[in-house]
């Protein structure tokens, strides 16, 4: 067992799609990275809330500061234009005494109404004075006192407020250096997290996905080079899982079809090997029968004729007719066993292909045929440049044969016609000989090619029956194919082609 | 001047008897010899074994040699002809009944002058005989002898 497997501790990382793992590898670091996020927001609305709360504290000091001079100078005005009844001190006071009352919002109810009654206090002496009053009467007297009571009541309210606000800027200063402390800790503790992430999802990529993909690229390449596989690479199910366990099936399968591949492969050079000593033990019964077979015969036609010559004249007409019998019997017999010798030998020839015009090959048949039988008067018909991609020597047996047939059937007919023409569009070639000779039964066509099977009797037709077999057997070899057709007096047609054919229904 | 002798080389008396048959009815007047194996052949040319007594220079006007023959056969018979210096000139017609193309392949390679298929027709035979003799001892100038 693998450090892997007891490293990892659970299975399903190994049988997680390919597309989910990535899914995973990228979404832990960015989960740290939005937690850092969300977490902030609740702070950074605290932060706000209390830096705004801050401000306002800041403000409602920075007033009651000002009220509070203003008020001095109201308070100092006043008792200045008391003591002097000069209108000159009278000036702070009336560029105060109208903003004053507007500005006197932010201020709580009661300190709001003593800052109007100190101010409605202050008309009133300035009023007294405009109207005359000294100093000393009572009434401006009681108006001074009435006003420093006031002013008094203001202060201590004022000092209360400035207080309460200091006091309330200290608590939000200390809340938010809280804040800030909470915040970075949660940025420390995110960043942490992502880096940890980052690294858990490197490890996730490296052992899950980049470790099996290279183990199964090393198997893919011992496949290829055509050894075992060695790298384990993948429990699962992911695409890597399966990945390997193809691999795994195309090795097997290698593996098995070599084995396969090699038993035929012996089975064939076996073969091969009994079909060289066949053919061997053919070539020395050939050559045994073409010198044992032959020496009898000779022997027999030898003396057949010795008798003739030396004893003929004590033999009756009977006795003469006896000994040409043995002698055309031991000829026939020679004849036979020259054309087997030759079909055996054309069975072990090897085709040898070159371009080959047939037409002019049958023009020398022909000739051959006719110098040969030089009574015969035939009409032929070739049609020119008949090419065929065939072995020359076999290809003229092939034709010696078929119009050699021709040439023998028609030997009976009046106006004996022989032509050898080409099938108009065919590939390869359908080559036709046709006769207008004796022709044949096509119930018996099945005999037709075999080696010394006829149809006609040796006395209308001689033969020995093997022309036709000789020929299959060129054609065949040629990868090509023959057939034929015929009736009896009709004449008869012989179809072949000397290549494969592309299109097996060509011929058949 | 003594006509010369042919040598035939042939193991079946059938054909023995219709080659003499053959020649006799062409009137080729030679004397024949017959050895029936290839070793009485080699024998016979070379003046050694059962024919030691032979004056080996006394060569025949013609061999006639068939290929299958017992002891050593015929292409080796031929080939040790053409390889002894007294005998290497003789005139050596095959006949045989063999026609495989590795026999006359070999009986040419190994220096035969002719290759005659005997016919089984024995007209035929007869007429090949007439025309080897008449080819052979009549229209061919032998080599000159040695030693003249």
């Amino acid at each position: 067992m693998r450090r892997g497997r007891r490293l990892f501790p659970s299975r399903w990382w190994f049988h997680l799609p390919i597309r989910q793992k990535g899914m995973v590898v990228v979404a832990i670091p960015l989960l740290a990275l939005a937690a850092m996020v969300v977490l902030r927001i609740p702070f950074d609305r605290q932060q706000q809330r209390a830096t705004a709360e801050r401000e306002q504290a800041d403000t409602t000091r920075q007033l009651t500061k000002i009220l509070r001079a203003e008020l001095l100078d109201v308070e100092t005005a006043v008792r200045g234009y008391v003591l002097t009844a000069d209108r000159t001190f009278l000036e702070p006071f009336d560029a105060v005494r109208d903003s004053l009352s507007s500005r006197l919002e932010p201020l709580d109810a009661e300190t709001a109404r003593l800052v109007r009654l100190e101010l409605a206090l202050a008309s009133e002496l300035a009023g007294l004075v405009e109207r005359g009053a000294t100093p000393h009467v009572p009434e401006v007297q009681q108006g001074i006192r009435q006003a420093k009571t006031t002013m008094d009541a203001i202060r201590v309210r004022l000092g209360t407020v400035e207080a309460q606000h200091a006091a309330r800027a200290a608590e939000i200063d200390a809340e938010l250096k809280r804040l800030r402390q909470l915040l970075s800790l949660i940025i420390l503790i995110t960043v942490s997290a992502g880096l940890g992430g980052a690294v858990v999802a490197g490890w996730l990529f490296a052992t899950g996905i980049a470790a099996r993909v290279t183990a199964l690229e090393r198997n893919a390449e011992r496949l290829a080079d055509g050894e075992r596989l060695r790298f384990e690479t993948s429990r699962g199910t992911d695409e890597i899982g399966s990945l390997d366990r193809a691999l795994r099936r195309a090795a097997l399968l290698l593996r098995t079809r070599e084995r396969e591949l090699r038993t035929v492969n012996k089975q064939l050079v076996h073969t091969v090997h009994e079909q060289v000593l066949l053919n061997r033990e053919l070539e020395a019964f050939s050559y045994s029968v073409s010198h044992d077979l032959r020496a009898p015969l000779r022997s027999i036609d030898g003396f057949a004729q010795a008798l003739r010559e030396d004893w003929g004249d004590r033999l009756d007409e009977a006795g003469q007719d006896h000994l040409a019998r043995v002698r055309n019997a031991a000829q026939r017999m020679g004849r036979l066993i020259d054309d087997l010798l030759k079909l055996s030998k054309l069975t072990r020839a090897q085709v040898q292909r070159v371009d080959v015009d047939l037409s002019r090959l049958a023009e020398e048949v022909i000739a051959e045929l006719s110098d040969r039988n030089p009574t015969r008067s035939v009409v032929w018909q070739i049609e020119d440049g008949l090419q065929a991609w065939c072995d020359p020597s076999l290809a003229r047996i092939a034709l010696e044969n078929l119009l050699g047939n021709a040439w023998k059937f028609t030997s009976k007919t009046a106006d004996a016609r022989i032509s050898f023409q080409a099938t108009p569009g065919t590939e390869p070639t359908l080559f036709v000989i046709r006769d207008n000779g004796a022709g044949f039964d096509m119930k018996y066509v099945d005999k037709l090619f075999a080696p010394f099977q006829r149809l006609h009797a040796d006395r209308d037709f001689p033969g020995s029956g093997i022309g036709l077999a000789t020929t299959q057997r060129i054609v065949r070899k040629h990868g090509g194919a023959i057939r034929t057709d015929s009736a009896v007096g009709a004449g008869a047609a012989f179809f072949f082609t000397l290549e494969a054919a592309v299109d097996a229904a060509a011929v058949a | 001047m003594t006509e010369k002798v042919i040598l035939l080389v042939e193991d079946h008396p059938d054909d023995e008897a219709l080659t003499l048959r053959a020649l006799r009815r062409n009137n080729i007047g030679n004397d024949v010899v017959v050895v029936h194996d290839g070793e009485e052949a080699l024998d016979w040319l070379h003046g050694t074994g059962g024919h030691a007594t032979r004056v080996p220079r006394d060569l025949p006007a013609l061999v006639l040699l068939d290929l299958k023959i017992p002891k050593i056969d015929g292409l080796e018979v031929l080939r040790r002809i053409r390889e002894h210096p007294e005998t290497s000139l003789v005139p050596v017609v095959i006949l045989t009944s063999s026609r495989e193309d590795r026999d006359r392949l070999n009986g040419y390679r190994n220096g035969a002058n002719s290759y005659i298929r005997k016919p089984i027709d024995f007209a035929h035979f007869v007429e090949a005989v007439r025309q080897v003799g008449l080819y052979w001892l009549v229209l061919n100038e032998p080599p000159p002898a040695r030693g003249t």
